[in-house]
């Protein structure tokens, strides 16, 4: 015999059967025990809570041999010929092939003829919805005088769809969803009739994945038996629905809350590397997410989670978060599941996502860091500076290097770029003072002005680099500029090609700009004097009128006294 | 003119007068009366002796020759004459002719051995038309119009009372409150839930809102009620089972930013001093709209009413542009709405 699916082999026979709907049982067996049973019914509900299976055993409990009876034998002749389908006064249609009016006064046109084997004649019409408005007033005619031998029941997933006429008319039953709790149950009762081992999480989260339709659920148990090597177990689930694991769930809500960054991204690295599709996980983080946000405004609201289970680290869990962390990070993932479905590299865009939920809560955890965080900024500019003047230096070796820089030069190169960023070219500023004369300076005072002016309108980033700066001395073809922060030096060497070029203009002449930070200037001329000062003492007269000159040079006509 | 209960006594009492004229719009009623007199009058066994004609396609003549023709077999024939236009002020227009003299020489003096009824099923009959004068003066009339809101309790007590079950008070208010005015669906609830109880049990509430069917129009109405009331749970069961039900997310949005947006107006209108009616005026809503929303309104602040109209405004849009899974976001939204006014 070929294989049938679980959920056709359990098909309820009896009323009892029919789970979750204690309230449409009872009132059924009553109004057969009673013999006070209406003349047509309408089952409204979701699919897969019973609706067709109940309609199969109202048909045969009124029409079996026990008659009245609470619920049908499934034994005698009419309960078979029911079951198989051999008893022609039980007519089961499906109102969805079946949609013209044609097909409803078929039915109206044989509804007067009694039953030919059983006491009643049952139209059982499926999916009633689908009919036609002329096919429902056909059928509306029949509904409000029907012969006393026939009953009608109606099924649809969509009563709204239906006339009210008709609805009218008949006796309304709604199906609800079925509670996880008698699914568990029922699953455990077929589970054990099959001898399948399932434990039980295994069945509590195959009820969740079912949403209340028992069809459903049993698909998922069938696939998951099929799955297995023998035992049901939450990993065969899973890998049946696709979901992910509410422990992974909560740990990974935990680990973001906690700004465990590292943890968050790991769990998220293993569901994908198990091969969980990444759109379904942000899907059912999001819905946990949700539950625990109900949870928390309404603890009643436990038989409406859509993916958790209530335990105890759910329970804690909700205990620690706040409503606006989790509102933010709901919204954080509903983004990133709307990117997912532009991108090829979802697992990227979770990363982000979770990272963005963990930062973002960190923050609000330390307000003072937000202040931190400018000063943070500069750091990093300032080191990106430093790595950019790096990566000059060493493309372009120090211009001093060529004119035969002494070794302690070398060795000092790499400490002072360490600190300041900017190298200072001692050696060639040495050079120009020596070469430095007074009315080079004074050349360059006197227009320092206009040429200022004159660069602002060329470049302001320029202008704004120099403005602060001062000629400190002057050769034939160098200029030295003292600026007010070593920082300036590296931003003018940026701008160095226009300044010349307008100082060029301005004087009359190419000059090179040597810049220097004011307090390196100032060391450089201390020393640099005190150089001359000792040559002085050391060496010669004849040596005497050079230096004169020197300082004469550095210091103006005013300030020299000379003593002989 | 007898009430509908009085003539369905008497007609279980078996008395029954040859001549009838049922008009109204309430089905149930008509049904009923109908189904009594096929009991009353005929036999077990008798059926050949019911008629049924629809006027709008044969002549009353007709009719009436039918009426003086003895019955077969038996004392009483009942003939049940539907649809009668006639009566109405302004007739509809049909391919043939009713002879209402001849009905009227009927009226006066009808056969002994049938019983006539004639239904009218529209609101009003044209009292200035002689025939309708006739009819007042020798038949029973009997008036079928819908029951008004307020006769529901005692209409709900008293099928109640027909099906020997008594209703717990909380759960005749939900019943009031989800059944309105239509008997049928009175009729079946109750039957339903007679039988769920037995014989001489009580409906309580729980009872009723496990077996009542949720009507469409009811239930959106009652999400806005949970939402106000602040019942999260309430509300969000409510919108589940709308979603099953296949009614859209947006348009609960838009019902829902209409019912603030009107206890905004009320709660503006009413600083300034308007009276209820005055706002009924101003804002051309239904007088009810205005007196459920007078009670409400002191229940929110004005900056919490605007700060929700904002919200639903931006759930709406991000509904319509897809932004979000809806059922997600409308639960979001009640959820949001509600901690607002919990927070108040």
């Amino acid at each position: 015999m070929s294989y049938q699916a679980l959920y056709r082999t359990w098909r309820p026979r009896t009323f009892k059967d029919v789970v979750g709907q204690t309230h449409i049982t009872r009132t059924l067996q009553n109004a057969i025990t009673q013999q006070k049973f209406s003349h047509a019914y309408v089952f409204s509900g979701p699919r897969g809570t019973g609706k067709t299976s109940a309609a199969k055993i109202f048909a045969q409990t009124i029409n079996c041999e026990q008659a009245p009876t609470e619920e049908p034998c499934n034994e005698c002749a009419a309960c078979r010929g029911i079951l198989d389908g051999s008893i022609s006064d039980v007519i089961e249609m499906d109102a969805a092939s079946h949609t013209s009016v044609e097909d409803i006064r078929d039915i109206r046109d044989k509804v007067k003829y009694a039953a030919s084997s059983v006491p009643y004649k049952v139209y059982i019409i499926d999916e009633v919805h689908m009919i036609s408005t002329s096919a429902f007033n056909a059928l509306l005619k029949t509904l409000e005088e029907p012969p006393k031998h026939v009953v009608f029941i109606l099924a649809t997933t969509e009563p709204h769809k239906i006339p009210l006429t008709i609805l009218s008319r008949c006796q309304r039953f709604d199906f609800k969803p079925i509670p996880n709790k008698a699914m568990v149950e029922r699953m455990q009762y077929i589970t054990e009739a099959e001898a399948i081992d399932a434990a039980n999480d295994a069945l509590e989260a195959i009820a969740l994945a079912a949403e209340g339709g028992m069809r459903d659920a049993l698909s998922i148990l069938d696939q998951a038996v099929s799955f297995s090597d023998g035992h049901v177990g939450m990993d065969e689930v899973l890998a049946v629905t696709g979901g992910v694991a509410q422990h992974i769930l909560t740990d990974v809500v935990k680990a973001m809350h906690d700004g465990d960054v590292n943890a968050a991204l790991t769990l998220l690295d293993d569901v994908i590397q198990h091969g969980k599709d990444p759109g379904r996980f942000v899907f059912d983080m999001i819905y946990y997410l949700r539950d625990v946000l109900l949870y928390k405004s309404a603890p009643t609201l436990e038989g409406m989670l859509e993916r958790a289970v209530v335990n105890d680290a759910f329970k804690a869990l909700t205990e620690t978060v706040q409503v606006q962390w989790l509102q933010e990070a709901m919204m954080t993932l509903n983004e990133c599941q709307q990117e997912l479905k532009w991108t090829n590299s979802p697992k990227v865009f979770i990363e982000m996502a979770l990272l963005t939920i963990t930062n973002r809560l960190s923050q609000e955890k330390t307000p003072t860091q937000a202040v931190d965080s400018t000063e943070l900024q500069a750091l990093q500019d300032k080191l990106a500076r430093l790595e950019q003047q790096l990566e000059k230096v060493q493309q372009a070796p120090p211009q001093g290097q060529s004119s035969g820089t002494p070794t302690p030069e070398r060795r000092r190169q790499p400490a002072r770029q360490n600190k300041n960023g900017y190298k200072v070219p001692y050696e060639r500023i040495r050079h120009v003072l020596s070469e430095a004369t007074k009315p080079n300076l004074k050349d360059v005072h006197g227009k320092w002005a206009s040429f200022l002016n004159n660069l602002k309108t060329r470049s302001a980033p320029a202008h704004a680099t120099i403005q602060d700066s001062k000629p400190a001395a002057a050769s034939d073809e160098s200029l030295v500029v003292a600026f007010k922060y070593e920082i300036h030096c590296s931003l003018f060497l940026d701008n160095r090609q226009t300044v010349e070029t307008v100082l060029a203009q301005e004087l009359g002449k190419q000059m090179e700009i040597i810049p220097i930070p004011a307090h390196e200037w100032q060391e450089l001329r201390n020393e640099y004097i005190k150089g001359q000062e000792q040559a002085t003492t050391e060496e010669t007269d004849q040596q005497k009128d050079p230096l004169i000159e020197e300082a004469r040079k550095l210091v103006g006509d005013d300030l020299l006294h000379i003593h002989d | 003119m007898p009430a509908y209960t009085e003539v369905l006594s008497d007609l279980r009492k078996g008395n029954v007068s040859n001549m009838y004229l049922l008009y109204g719009t309430e089905t149930y009623f008509i049904q009923q009366l109908k189904n009594q007199f096929i009991q009353s009058v005929i036999q077990q066994g008798d059926e050949e002796n019911i008629s049924t004609y629809n006027l709008e396609e044969t002549a009353v003549q007709d009719v009436v020759r039918d009426a003086e023709t003895f019955p077969f077999f038996g004392d009483k024939k009942l003939i049940i004459a539907e649809h009668a236009t006639f009566l109405q002020a302004k007739p509809k227009k049909l391919a043939f002719q009713h002879d209402l003299e001849m009905l009227g020489q009927y009226v006066k003096n009808p056969a002994p051995y049938t019983v006539l009824v004639l239904i009218a099923d529209y609101e009003k009959i044209d009292q200035r038309k002689k025939i309708s004068k006739a009819l007042n003066q020798h038949s029973v009339v009997v008036p079928c119009e819908p029951i008004k809101p307020y006769e529901a309790k005692k209409w709900l007590q008293h099928m109640a009372g027909r099906v020997n079950v008594s209703i717990a008070p909380d759960a005749l208010e939900l019943l009031e409150a989800e059944l309105a005015t239509n008997l049928y669906l009175m009729q079946n609830e109750l039957t339903k839930l007679s039988l769920y109880v037995g014989e001489k049990g009580t409906v309580t509430k729980d009872i009723v809102e496990m077996l009542l069917v949720n009507s469409m129009e009811q239930t959106s109405l009652q999400l806005v009620d949970a939402v106000i009331a602040g019942d999260l749970k309430r509300a969000i069961s409510i919108h589940t089972h709308l979603l099953n039900m296949k009614e859209d997310a947006i348009a609960l949005v838009a019902l829902l930013a209409y019912q603030f947006r009107t206890i905004l107006q009320i709660k503006r209108l009413k600083q300034k001093g308007y009276s209820q009616s005055q706002m009924q005026k101003q804002l051309g809503v239904h007088p009810y709209v205005i007196k459920l929303n007078d009670q409400r309104e002191s229940r929110f602040s004005d900056g919490q009413l605007e700060t929700i109209i904002i919200r639903l405004a931006q759930t709406d849009a991000m509904l319509k542009q897809g932004k979000m899974d809806k059922k997600l976001a409308f639960e979001l939204l009640l959820h949001d709405i509600i901690q607002m006014r919990k927070s108040h």
